[in-house]
C-alpha cells in the first residue's frame, strides 16, 4: 500500500492508498495516520479486505502498542468492518464514532476496544501533545457522520467529501481540478442526500483554515484546490436520485 | 468431493436436528396419555398397561427437558466456535502480514498480538471439545432413554394382547411410540455425527497448535 506524509512538524499526518493486492471490486479506500511521540491515531481504518495490507503499511510507522486511537467516520463497511480485526490487535483502544451508530458498529465485533461515542455536536480527539477538532458532518453521507480537522496541520479529513472514483493507481493529489470534476460529481450528487446538510457543512467548513481536504476515496486537494472544490460543492445539486 | 462442513455450522445444526426430536417428543407424550385413556377404560383387561404409560409419559417429558438444555447448550457452543472463527481470522491475518511485512521497522510488535490470539485459540478450542463432550453425553442420555422406551414398548405389545377389544387400539399407539423412539434416535445420532465432525476439527487444530 502506497503512503505518502502529507506534514511533519512534531507529529506526522500519513495517507495510505492506491493498494495494488486490493481484490478487484471494491472500492479503494484512503485511511489517514496521526503520529505523535508516543501515541498514533488512525483514521478510518478500512475494510476487512485491506486489513492486512493496511497493518502491514502502518508498522513501517509505527509500533502496534503505539497505536492508542481510531476514529470512523461513520458506519460504512469500508470505513469501519475490520474493526474485529483490530480489536484483537489494539485491545486496549479506543475508537471515536458517531453515538449514532455505536449499535451498528458493534456488530463489526467489539470485544476489547471501547467505543467512546462522539455527540452529535463533535468534540475533540486528544493526543495529548495534539488534539485534533471533531466537525459534524451529518447526512454527509451518513446521518451521523463526523470529520477530522487538525488547525495545527490544516487538514481537514474530510470522509467521503471529496471522494472521487477513480481506476486503481491515480495520484494521491488533484493536479488539474477541472478535468477532476467528471471523476466526483456522480459520487456526490447520488450519495449525498441533502442539499440543506451540504449547506450548513460548507458555512462551518469555510471558517476553518485549511490546507489539505482529505476525503476518504481519491484524490487529495491542496491549497487552491480546497476553494475550488468548496465553491463547486457548493453550486452543485445533490440527493438526484429523487425526482421532483 | 465431500466438502467438510464448518464447526461453527455442526454446532448450530445440532440445535435444529433437536427442535424435531422435540416435537417428536411431544407428540410421544399425547399418544401415551391416549394409550392411558384406553387403558382406563379397559380397566382389568389392561391392567399391566398403566404403569408402562407412566414410564413412556414420564419419559416423554424428561426428553423435552434434555432437548431444551441442549438447544440452550448447543448455540452457546456455536457461539464460542464463532469466535474461535474470528480468532482464527485474525491469527491467520496477524501471519499474513508477518510474512508480507518483514522489513517494516515495527513489524517485532505485533508479536504480542499474535501471541495473544493464538492462546486465546488455544483456549477456544479445549473449552470447544470439553463442551462438545458434554452436549455428547446428553445426546447419549437421550439415546440410552430411547433405547429402554424400545424394551418398554415390546412389553406393551405382550400386554395388549391381554386387552381384548382394546388390543388394536393400544397396539396401533404402541406402534407409534415405537416410531418416535425411531426417529429420535436417528436424530440423535445425526446430532452426534455432527458433533464429533466438529471435535475432530477442533482436535486437529489443537494438535496444530501444540505442534
Amino acid at each position: 500500500m502506497k503512503s505518502v506524509e502529507l506534514f511533519d512538524r512534531g507529529y506526522q499526518w500519513i495517507v495510505f492508498g492506491r493498494d495494488p493486492n486490493k481484490p478487484d471490486g471494491i472500492i479503494d479506500t484512503n485511511q489517514y495516520l496521526v503520529k505523535t511521540h508516543d501515541r498514533a491515531l488512525v483514521l478510518d481504518p478500512g475494510g476487512i479486505e485491506i486489513f492486512s495490507s493496511m497493518l502491514g503499511s502502518l508498522l513501517h510507522h509505527v509500533a502496534v502498542e503505539q497505536i492508542t486511537d481510531l476514529f470512523a467516520s461513520h458506519q460504512d463497511p469500508d470505513i469501519i468492518s475490520s474493526l474485529g480485526l483490530w480489536d484483537q490487535a489494539l485491545p486496549t483502544a479506543k475508537l471515536h464514532s458517531p453515538w449514532l451508530w455505536e449499535g451498528f458498529i458493534r456488530h463489526f465485533g467489539l470485544n476489547n476496544i471501547e467505543y467512546v461515542p462522539i455527540p452529535d455536536e463533535g468534540g475533540v480527539i486528544n493526543l495529548g501533545t495534539v488534539k485534533l477538532n471533531i466537525i459534524p458532518a451529518h447526512y454527509l453521507h451518513s446521518s451521523g457522520n463526523f470529520h477530522v480537522y487538525d488547525s495545527q496541520a490544516r487538514i481537514l479529513m474530510s470522509g467521503d467529501v471529496g471522494a472521487a472514483l477513480e481506476p486503481p493507481g491515480a495520484d494521491m493529489f488533484v493536479e488539474d481540478f477541472d478535468s477532476h470534476i467528471d471523476k466526483m460529481q456522480m459520487f456526490h450528487q447520488r450519495w449525498m442526500p441533502s442539499n440543506k446538510a451540504k449547506n450548513d457543512w460548507i458555512k462551518r467548513v469555510r471558517q476553518l483554515d485549511i490546507d489539505i481536504l482529505a476525503p476518504q476515496h481519491g484524490r487529495l486537494f491542496k491549497g487552491d484546490n480546497v476553494h475550488r472544490f468548496l465553491d463547486w460543492f457548493e453550486a452543485l445539486e445533490v440527493g438526484v436520485a429523487i425526482q421532483d | 468431493m465431500d466438502i467438510q462442513e464448518p464447526a461453527f455450522v455442526s454446532s448450530a445444526s445440532v440445535a435444529a436436528e433437536l427442535a424435531t426430536v422435540s416435537q417428536i417428543a411431544k407428540e410421544m407424550s399425547i399418544s401415551v396419555k391416549n394409550a392411558k385413556a384406553i387403558a382406563n377404560r379397559a380397566g382389568a383387561k389392561a391392567r399391566g398397561f398403566s404403569p408402562i404409560t407412566d414410564f413412556i409419559d414420564e419419559m416423554s417429558v424428561e426428553t423435552m427437558k434434555l432437548v431444551n438444555r441442549i438447544n440452550a447448550e448447543s448455540v452457546e457452543l456455536s457461539t464460542i466456535a464463532i469466535s474461535d472463527l474470528r480468532n482464527q481470522e485474525s491469527y491467520e491475518k496477524f501471519l499474513e502480514v508477518t510474512i508480507n511485512s518483514q522489513n517494516s521497522k515495527y513489524i517485532g510488535s505485533l508479536e504480542a498480538s499474535v501471541s495473544r490470539v493464538r492462546n486465546r485459540r488455544y483456549e477456544g478450542h479445549v473449552k470447544l471439545i470439553k463442551f462438545s463432550k458434554m452436549l455428547q453425553n446428553l445426546l447419549d442420555d437421550i439415546g440410552q432413554r430411547m433405547a429402554v422406551a424400545n424394551v418398554i414398548v415390546s412389553n406393551s405389545r405382550i400386554e395388549a394382547v391381554n386387552a381384548e377389544e382394546y388390543r388394536a387400539n393400544l397396539e396401533s399407539i404402541a406402534n407409534d411410540i415405537e416410531a418416535s423412539c425411531e426417529v429420535i434416535r436417528e436424530r440423535v445420532k445425526v446430532s452426534q455425527n455432527r458433533l464429533v465432525q466438529a471435535v475432530q476439527e477442533w482436535k486437529r487444530k489443537v494438535n496444530y497448535e501444540i505442534s
